[in-house]
């Protein structure tokens, strides 16, 4: 389960000519393709056709970036450990509720469809009543990224926990295990392949939770440069904002995969 | 085909002079689902038969007539509507730490090495000893090797072929010394040559670690290499209609198949599966 619809070829690998030519054949076309983007529309706005003011070049973003560097990477710290704080929180609540829920027919019944009800909301609009209930500070950010991330997190747990086939549990029943060790040995190990698809979704979910958390307390983080210059006009440094947003975003889903990785190699449930 | 010659063949169960006192006593169980409700089901009609001990049982039936699920009632995994199964004289209300079971699939934790999968079973605290103890090791490795799996100990399942894995699959039944044996199908997932393999396999386990089983497959020709006595369920609901002793002397070899005798047998079984009404 660590396929993220990136095309991963195998080859032999022999040789290091060999492997130089795959790793070649494996980034050239998206090197090429956004070495197209990037050209054109930096051509586009050194001619002119694109405004300067609206779509400055990716030159004069990158410029900024580096000249603000300082201030946009203190503003990235908040937006980091929020969503940081996010996905942890949603996680732990999310892997706990999916647990219980999966552990008592009762509880499933009182409180899946409470669980999916709230799922249908568009979250953005409970945000104004986060802002009245948390007030306007880092917390009010994490609060709004965990209740953001946590539903995928639950959906899947719930999901995973019952990919054990039917057998394993009769094994071990006839082995008179408790329920408990029935799920530290067999039911949870068997859900981690989808608990961790589950924190893959939450992860982006956990840091678009932090940066609506900022549009809205507008205080801090980079959710709040990005307001900030989209007011004032300054679009090179709302772009150099979001390509550190991205940044932020990957550091994110890269730990997780990693950890997917380490997790998933001890157990392995192919 | 000639009721006659199978007939002089066939011997009726109480001929039976070398098994023990009755081990598995399954007396009139009906197991019905959805009871009282539109999809109303009864699986197993009201059945009753005994199991002695150290006898090998097979339970034969087409597909659906409710085999597995009595040999679940057996296993204290499921509880039968009516009736009452009594295992080593005593009532059966839950699981037994004394049965051991088989699946049609292996079970095998896949995270787990097969000499991990072995010692599963001790991972239940209920169990008075610990999966490191040392004879419980030592025991568990010799049954890998007893079933030819040296040098597979530390594969994973997914290294494995199907039969290796049932084959970790029969060490995990047996290393915590079941009385009693229950399988259920366990090699119809397999190919035909591999499943001769098993049934040679699992008759020389049986023939070293003497266990009361209970063998259910719908298989005629895997009842009657296996067994002592099989046991004919009829279609759904399902209930006993065939109680006949195998009288082949042990240990057997895969040519008792080709006997005369051996092949009457399975036409008589064959006829008591096909002329049941339903």
């Amino acid at each position: 389960m660590t396929d993220i619809g990136l095309p991963l070829s195998r080859h032999p690998g022999h040789d290091l000519a060999g492997l130089g030519r795959a790793a070649a054949r494996l980034i050239a076309p998206p090197a090429v393709a956004a070495l197209l983007l990037f050209g054109g529309w930096e051509a586009l706005s050194r001619s002119g056709v694109l405004s300067a003011r609206l779509l400055p070049a990716p030159s004069k973003v990158f410029d900024t970036l580096v000249r603000s560097l300082g201030i946009l990477m203190e503003q990235a710290q908040p937006t980091f450990w929020g969503a940081v704080a996010g996905i942890v929180l949603a996680a732990a609540l999310g892997i706990a509720l999916g647990a219980a829920v999966s552990y008592s027919r009762t509880l499933m019944q009182a409180v899946y469809p409470t669980i999916v009800f709230f799922q249908l909301i568009p979250k953005v609009a409970l945000a104004p009543v986060f802002l009245l209930w948390f007030g306007t500070g880092f917390a009010a950010n994490v609060i709004f990224s965990v209740f953001i991330a946590f539903f995928p997190v639950v959906v899947a747990t719930i999901t995973g926990l019952r990919a054990a086939p039917p057998n394993y549990e009769r094994l071990c029943r006839s082995l008179m295990m408790s329920r408990l060790q029935m799920f530290l040995t067999v039911k949870f190990p068997f859900a981690l392949p989808h608990i961790f698809s589950g924190l893959r979704i939450g992860v982006t979910f956990a840091v678009i939770g932090v940066v609506l958390g900022e549009f809205i307390t507008a205080q801090t983080g980079l959710g709040y440069i990005i307001l900030f210059s989209a007011n004032n006009f300054e679009t090179a440094l709302l772009l150099a904002a979001i390509l550190l947003l991205c940044g932020v975003g990957i550091v994110l889903f890269g730990f997780f995969l990693a950890l997917e990785a380490v997790v998933t190699r001890i157990y392995d449930s192919r | 085909m000639s009721t006659t010659a199978t007939a002089i063949r066939v011997v009726p169960p109480v001929a039976n002079p070398s098994a023990g006192p009755d081990y598995v006593v399954v007396d009139r169980v009906r197991k019905v689902y959805n009871e009282g409700t539109r999809q109303q089901v009864e699986a197993v009609a009201p059945s009753s038969f005994t199991v002695k001990a150290g006898e090998f049982v097979a339970l034969l039936g087409p597909s659906g007539c409710g085999k597995s699920t009595l040999l679940m009632m057996i296993a204290g995994l499921d509880a039968p509507s009516q009736g009452t199964i009594g295992v080593a004289g005593r009532a059966l209300t839950a699981p037994r730490a004394e049965t051991g079971i088989m699946f049609q699939d292996p079970t095998l934790l896949p995270w787990k090495s097969a000499l991990d999968n072995v010692l599963f079973p001790f991972q239940a605290s209920k169990r008075a000893t610990g999966p490191t103890d040392g004879p419980t090791l030592a025991r568990a490795t010799a049954l890998l090797d007893q079933v030819g799996l040296q040098g597979f100990h530390d594969h994973k399942p997914r290294q494995l072929s199907g039969g290796m894995r049932q084959r970790v699959a029969i060490c995990r039944a047996l290393v915590y010394e079941p009385d009693l044996l229950l399988m259920d199908e366990p090699f119809s997932a397999l190919d035909a040559i591999t499943r001769d393999e098993m049934n040679l396999v699992l008759m020389k386990m049986w023939e070293e670690h003497h266990r009361t089983a209970l063998f259910v497959t719908h298989s005629i020709r895997e009842a009657v290499y296996l067994a002592d006595r099989v046991l004919v369920m009829s279609h759904r609901p399902g209930r006993i209609v065939e109680d006949i002793c195998i009288p082949f002397a042990r240990p057997r070899g895969l040519e008792i198949g080709e006997t005369v005798e051996f092949n009457e047998i399975c036409g008589h079984l064959r006829s008591k599966i096909q002329h049941t009404p339903h």
